[in-house]
């Protein structure tokens, strides 16, 4: 679904991603992880379109994307940025319906298409009318994740959706994005620093450390032919936490 | 809840466009800003009501650049003038020698000028009769005797060829503390001392009471100041009866007279307009009931001018300041020249932006002086953007970045990100400029009376001029409850028009 060929992007000085090679394959979920500032953020952002990259190219479905075809690609993909990104001069109802109003969707039919969202993402029916400010941190996730999944986008690019939460509802949330997935059968791409959240969701890991890939494959593989002197510390790091 | 926005726009938009005040098209006739202006104003005005004609006084017009720009311009056909005045500031720097070629040379200029009033109101020196005396100071000479003396001028007495500077050369005064002022405020720092000498009209109802002794010219440096009326030379074809009525004026007022009506007008405080009548009666054997008006009536008129200035100046500001202010937010460059020259703009004083203003209104066919003059308007919407558009640019800048991606990412397209996310997200701080920009227009409109569009700057000048504070708090009372007002109402705006999402405390 998504190649990346030697990409690279720097902010001034900053080298945020140097010479990222990856594949992102259809209905698969590929986990982003690594330390903070690896450059997780920034490789979402430029596989939306929203960063041009400094050299490289990066594909979408065969072609490139490029800041002309960037905001048409953007309809088909759902992105949830980190902390959520949800408008706080809207209720969390006319957030998730935001664009399907605007491309001149029904009432009923976007109210359907809530309701059926809500189902699997789990979330009560009080709180549709409440402002951001209004709602619990782990609520605002799964209505921004409500909202990316609106226009039943093909792929999802995921920040750190369940970053800040505590750890039963964290644990909780899991469980009902990986059904999510599953259900939808979605391209994903999900970014999170933490191992255990990694291996639960992920087909694919890719490690990442100073704006480089240091390893990709399952946890299984990272544990067993590790790429790098840094996995094996990055495992063991986080690793008391995985069973 | 959209719909109701929509329509308190809709509502305030309609109601920008009531009119307030009536245009008059008719003639008009001009006065500077001193009493003895305003009493020939209000006696050329009451010769064509007396005739028949409907005529405006466009009243305390300011200095006089503004009243021969506003003449040349026809945004005022007739005013009272000064031969001396003309001479030394209007045509400054070109040689003429005499009446005859005085004459001459305003028919280039398409003017008229009539026979003389009879009076002269030429300069002098002023002190306080007291002051003088005990310093035996009996004319301009003898002050070269006394260097630490405080002198205070008005400003245009301080610019002018015949004022100040010549007047220093010619006599050798040797004093180092001299000021500019409002010549009117100079009479209430000469009353408390703080000046000792200044200059005054010789017919100034302030020499009576301040009870000042005049300095004898004895170098006969101040010109002669013959009162004349300037008319536009297709006065004649347009309004023969006009004419003929004013000119009846003429040799027919003393230096006695005007100075009796002036005292009248400053000291009795009789209204200018009684003070003419009366004269008429008298010198002329004219009966005109002069129109009176209430102090409720003159309220009413004060604050629909002020409004119609305040409103129409506001609602271009609000329509020019939000798209610059959104084209600065978005491209920096271009954001950055554009707050620099807006910047610029309030930099430029009041005054001086009201005079450059005229011409280019009279240019297009707008009314340049008068009520409704669009020389005010747009100098109070070019004061009013600068708060507007850095409101707007610094509201839509201060989104936080991830609001901005997710509108991006989200797939919205530009206009839709612009209006339903950017706009409500910054509409705090737009407001915010909104509300300081009308009430610095509420304000600053007080100056628009200086080019004759009335409003509550009128009763303050008339007020500064008469020395008279209860006419200036007629005017400055109102203004600054439009001002609280304004700002009341935008409090409301702010419920109205901030979403109620954002009027909650944020979250953690
Ligand atoms: N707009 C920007 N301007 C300058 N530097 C940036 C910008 N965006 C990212 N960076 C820098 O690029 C590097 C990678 O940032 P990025 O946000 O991709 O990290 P991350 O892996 O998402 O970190 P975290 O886990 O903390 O979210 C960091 O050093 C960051 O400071
Ligand atoms: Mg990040």
């Amino acid at each position: 679904m998504f190649i990346l060929k030697g990409v690279s992007r720097s902010f001034g000085a900053v080298l945020a991603l140097e010479r990222v090679n990856l594949t992102v394959e259809s209905g698969k979920t590929t986990v982003l992880i690594g330390p903070s500032g690896c450059g997780k953020s920034t490789l979402l952002r430029l596989m939306l379109g929203l960063l041009a990259p400094t050299s490289g190219g990066l594909e979408f479905e065969g072609a490139p994307i490029t800041p002309a075809n960037a905001p048409a690609l953007r309809q088909r993909m759902g992105y949830v940025v980190q902390g959520g990104g949800l408008f706080p001069h809207l209720t969390a109802r006319e957030n998730v319906a935001l664009l399907a109003r605007h491309l001149g969707w029904s009432r009923e039919c976007t109210e359907a298409r809530t309701r059926e969202l809500a189902l699997l993402a789990r979330i009560e029916d009080d709180i549709w009318d409440r402002y951001p400010r209004e709602i619990s941190g782990g609520q605002g996730q799964r209505v921004a994740l409500v909202r990316a999944l609106m226009l039943d986008p093909e792929v999802l690019l995921l920040d750190e959706p369940l970053g800040a939460l505590d750890p039963l509802v964290r644990a909780d949330l899991q469980e009902g994005l990986a059904q999510v997935f599953s259900t939808l059968k979605k391209t994903v791409v999900l970014v999170t620093h933490d191992l255990g959240e990694a291996a639960f969701f992920g087909h694919t890991l890719v490690l990442m450390q100073g704006g480089r890939i240091v390893q990709e494959g399952s946890l299984k593989e990272l544990q067993e032919t590790p790429a790098d002197p840094f996995v094996t510390r990055f495992l063991e790091a986080q690793g008391r936490l995985v069973v | 809840m959209r719909k109701r926005k929509v329509l308190l726009l809709l509502g305030c938009l309609a109601a920008a466009f009531v009119p307030l005040t009536e245009r008059v098209d008719g003639l008009r006739v001009g006065s500077k800003k001193f009493t003895e202006s305003v009493i020939l104003g209000e006696l050329v005005a009451l010769t064509a009501q007396e005739a028949g004609v409907d005529m405006l006084h466009a009243r305390e017009l300011g200095g006089t650049r503004i009243v021969y720009e506003a003449l040349l311009a026809g945004e005022i056909d007739v005013y009272p003038e000064y031969t001396g005045t003309l001479t030394q500031e209007i045509f400054a720097g070109e040689r003429i020698d005499d009446l005859g070629a005085l004459r001459e040379r305003l028919l280039k200029d398409g003017i008229i000028m009539s026979a003389r009033l009879g009076f002269n109101n030429g300069y002098a020196l002023g002190m306080l009769a007291e002051r003088a005396h005990a310093l035996g100071i009996e004319t301009v000479s003898d002050l070269a005797g006394h260097t630490d003396l405080v002198l205070g001028f008005g400003n245009e007495f301080m610019d002018r060829q015949d004022g100040w500077p010549a007047l220093q050369r010619i006599y050798g005064l040797p004093q180092q503390s001299v000021s500019g002022m409002d010549h009117d405020l100079a009479y209430r720092q000469l009353s408390l001392g703080v000046i000792d000498v200044m200059e005054v009209y010789t017919t100034d109802a302030g020499i009576r009471y301040h009870n000042i002794k005049l300095l004898r010219d004895d170098r006969e440096h101040f010109s002669l100041y013959e009162a004349v009326l300037l008319y536009r030379a297709d006065l004649d074809k347009r309004e023969p009866r006009l004419v003929r009525g004013m000119l009846a004026l003429t040799e027919k007022i003393s230096a006695v007279d005007m100075l009796a009506m002036n005292s009248a007008a400053q000291l009795e405080r009789i209204p200018e307009r009684e003070v003419a009548a009366r004269f008429l009666a008298e010198a002329l054997s004219l009966e005109v009931a002069p129109k009176v008006e209430t102090r409720l009536l003159r309220l009413k008129k004060y604050t629909l001018e002020h409004l119609a200035m305040v409103r129409l100046s506001f609602l271009l500001a609000i329509l020019c300041g939000l798209p610059l202010g959104i084209l600065a937010a978005k491209k920096r460059r271009l954001g950055q020249v554009v707050l620099a020259l807006v910047g610029m703009i309030q930099t430029i004083p009041a005054l001086a932006l009201l005079v450059i203003l005229i011409q280019p209104a009279a240019f297009l066919g707008l009314g340049g002086v008068g009520s409704g003059s669009a020389a005010a308007i747009a100098a109070l919407f070019l004061y009013s953007l600068l708060p507007i558009v850095r409101n707007t640019c610094e509201g839509l800048r201060d989104i936080s970045p991830d609001l901005s991606e997710a509108a991006l990412a989200l797939g919205l397209p530009p206009a839709a990100r612009l209006f339903e996310v950017e706009l409500p997200l910054a509409s705090r701080t737009i407001l915010a400029g909104l509300k300081t920009a009308a009430i610095l227009n509420i304000g600053f409109a007080t100056l628009g009376a200086l080019i004759g569009a009335g409003g509550y700057g009128q009763p303050i000048l008339t007020g500064i001029r008469l020395d008279d504070s209860a006419l200036i708090l007629e005017g400055a009372l109102p203004s600054a409850l439009l001002a609280l007002l304004a700002q009341g109402l935008f409090e409301i705006l702010d419920r109205v028009l901030i979403p109620a999402g954002l009027r909650l405390p944020p979250a953690d």
